[in-house]
């Protein structure tokens, strides 16, 4: 594909200016990395989802394990948080970046609200079908309530809590990234809006490949972390 | 509670409320007692209080009315100690290996690591699953998953096994065999088995005694006694005796099922 985009360019099948050659954009990302700017930038990001990622795995978790686990808040609570979940949170943005400003604080809270739904209806729904004939079994071996949650329902609902983190994951991505283009001080978001607003396009590509670098190796690293857990 | 029997069940009655049907009577003023070492079978049609009887005894669920007791003494919560149950479906835990599914009634009594193992080993070999100690449940055939359950049944040493037609998923050669190895198994420990099934001669082949429930709500229709002598093997199915059982259950058994379809279709 590299090869390909690297004659389309050199034949000038498409404009330069709009779609730089890859040879340029690597160089442009090599310079990048020699800065020191950009690392001020990618740490910025990288906090955002961290602090993100927590607040929304924590949270959806204790809230999922609560509606999960009381029926009647369950039936209350599940079906609105899954029609919530279906609109574009993105519309809240303005209002995370009224009440939290521009800075850090407003990406943060609009990307754990986008990572929290999928943690929490994915956990809700895993402890909410654990199969109740191992909770028969678990009990009649002799398993107290503590060792019935730990022992049995955690472990149970875990397979379905784990899709649910990694799908959260994409959202906190996505929320951030997001966040810091359409209006944000710093993080590699802005920077690619800054880059596109210069039409400086190899550059633009240099911050698009760094994106796509940083959300393979979160990916992988929460493959590994599912691979772990996910025995059968 | 006049002669100190080992099980004793009195006048349970199990009545199932819901928001929307008129109640349903699952069992009516059901007696029976149990020996100790028994091997007895349950069989009726389907919907007669079979799996709520032995939920029961588990003290998994509590009757409407009635008393259990076990060795005089009233059971209201499970009893690990005195009863474990093999369930219809394997419930297995899927994430543990057969050793840790074997263990667990023991890591929830909170016996140390080395005595668990020790004790799982020894049912897992007694069951004839040696060498599958590492696998995990979906590795294992459907036969080998419920002989890990009554592995782990057996590990926490129970006085009495209760069988919810354990071997009901199972086809016909696979339930031979096992119904052969529980045989054999019961011959070796002479538990107390309160056994389910839905399968006759699987009832006459196991039993001391089997009790023929009527169509909901359940209770006793009549008590056969097998005096097949031990040890038992398949052998004996091919023997007149045993088809003269078979069919005498057959017949006690043809109209309750009857009753128990057309409640069903009125339902």
């Amino acid at each position: 594909m590299l090869a390909f985009w690297e004659i389309a360019t050199a034949y000038e099948w498409v404009l330069p200016a709009l779609l730089p050659p890859p040879v340029e954009v690597l160089k442009t990302f090599v310079g990048l990395l020699g800065e020191g700017d950009i690392y001020i930038h990618l740490a910025v990001t990288l906090q955002e989802i961290l602090l993100a990622y927590l607040i929304a795995v924590l949270t959806g978790t204790f809230l999922g394990f609560l509606l999960g686990g009381i029926p009647y808040l369950g039936d209350i609570f599940e079906p609105l948080l899954v029609a919530i979940s279906a609109v574009p949170i993105v519309i809240l943005y303005p209002f995370s970046v009224l009440f939290f400003g521009i800075g850090s604080g407003s990406k943060i809270a609009f990307a754990a609200l986008s990572g929290f739904f999928p943690v929490v209806i994915n956990t809700t729904w895993g402890v909410r079908t654990v199969n109740p004939e191992l909770i028969k079994a678990a009990k009649s071996l002799g398993a107290r309530p503590y060792q019935l949650f730990f022992k049995v329902i955690f472990p149970a609902a875990l397979p379905t809590m784990i899709s649910g983190f990694r799908i959260g994951m994409v959202f906190v991505l996505l929320a951030v990234i997001g966040g810091e283009f359409i209006s944000a001080k710093a993080g590699i978001g802005y920077k690619i809006a800054q880059a596109s607003d210069m039409l400086d396009t190899p550059l633009l590509f240099s911050y698009i490949w760094m994106v796509l670098t940083l959300a393979a190796g979160i990916n992988k690293l929460l493959s590994l972390v599912e691979r772990k857990f996910n025995i059968p | 509670m006049s002669q100190e029997a080992f099980i004793d069940l009195q006048n349970i009655s199990v009545t199932y409320l819901s928001r929307t049907l008129a109640p349903v009577s699952a069992l009516k003023d059901f007696n029976l007692t149990v020996k100790e070492g028994e091997f007895l079978t349950i069989i009726g049609p389907s919907g007669c209080g079979k799996s709520t009887l032995l939920h029961i005894l588990a003290g998994l669920q509590r009757p409407s009315q009635g008393e259990v007791y076990i060795e005089g003494e009233r059971i209201e919560t499970p009893r690990p100690d005195k009863v474990a149950m093999v369930f219809q479906e394997y419930t297995l835990f899927p994430w543990r290996t057969v050793l840790g599914n074997v263990e667990v009634g023991l890591e929830f009594k909170g016996i140390s690591k080395q005595e668990r193992r020790e004790r799982a080993l020894e049912k897992i070999k007694l069951v004839g699953l040696q060498g599958f100690e590492t696998r995990y449940p979906h590795e294992l055939s459907g036969g080998m998953k419920q002989r890990v359950a009554i592995a782990r049944a057996l590990t926490v040493d129970p006085e009495i096994l209760l069988m919810d037609e354990p071997f009901g998923a199972l086809d016909e050669q696979t339930r031979l065999v096992l119904g052969e190895e529980l045989m054999r198994i019961w011959e070796e420990t002479r538990k107390t088995i309160i056994f389910v099934t839905h399968s006759l001669s699987e009832a006459v082949y196991l039993s001391d005694r089997i009790v023929v429930m009527t169509a909901r709500p359940g209770r006793i229709k009549e008590v056969l006694k097998v005096d097949f002598p031990h040890p038992r093997r398949p052998e004996i199915m091919t023997t007149d005796a045993f088809e003269d059982l078979r069919i005498q259950l057959l017949r006690n058994l043809y109209d309750e099922s009857k009753k128990a379809v057309l409640q069903e279709n009125k339902a």
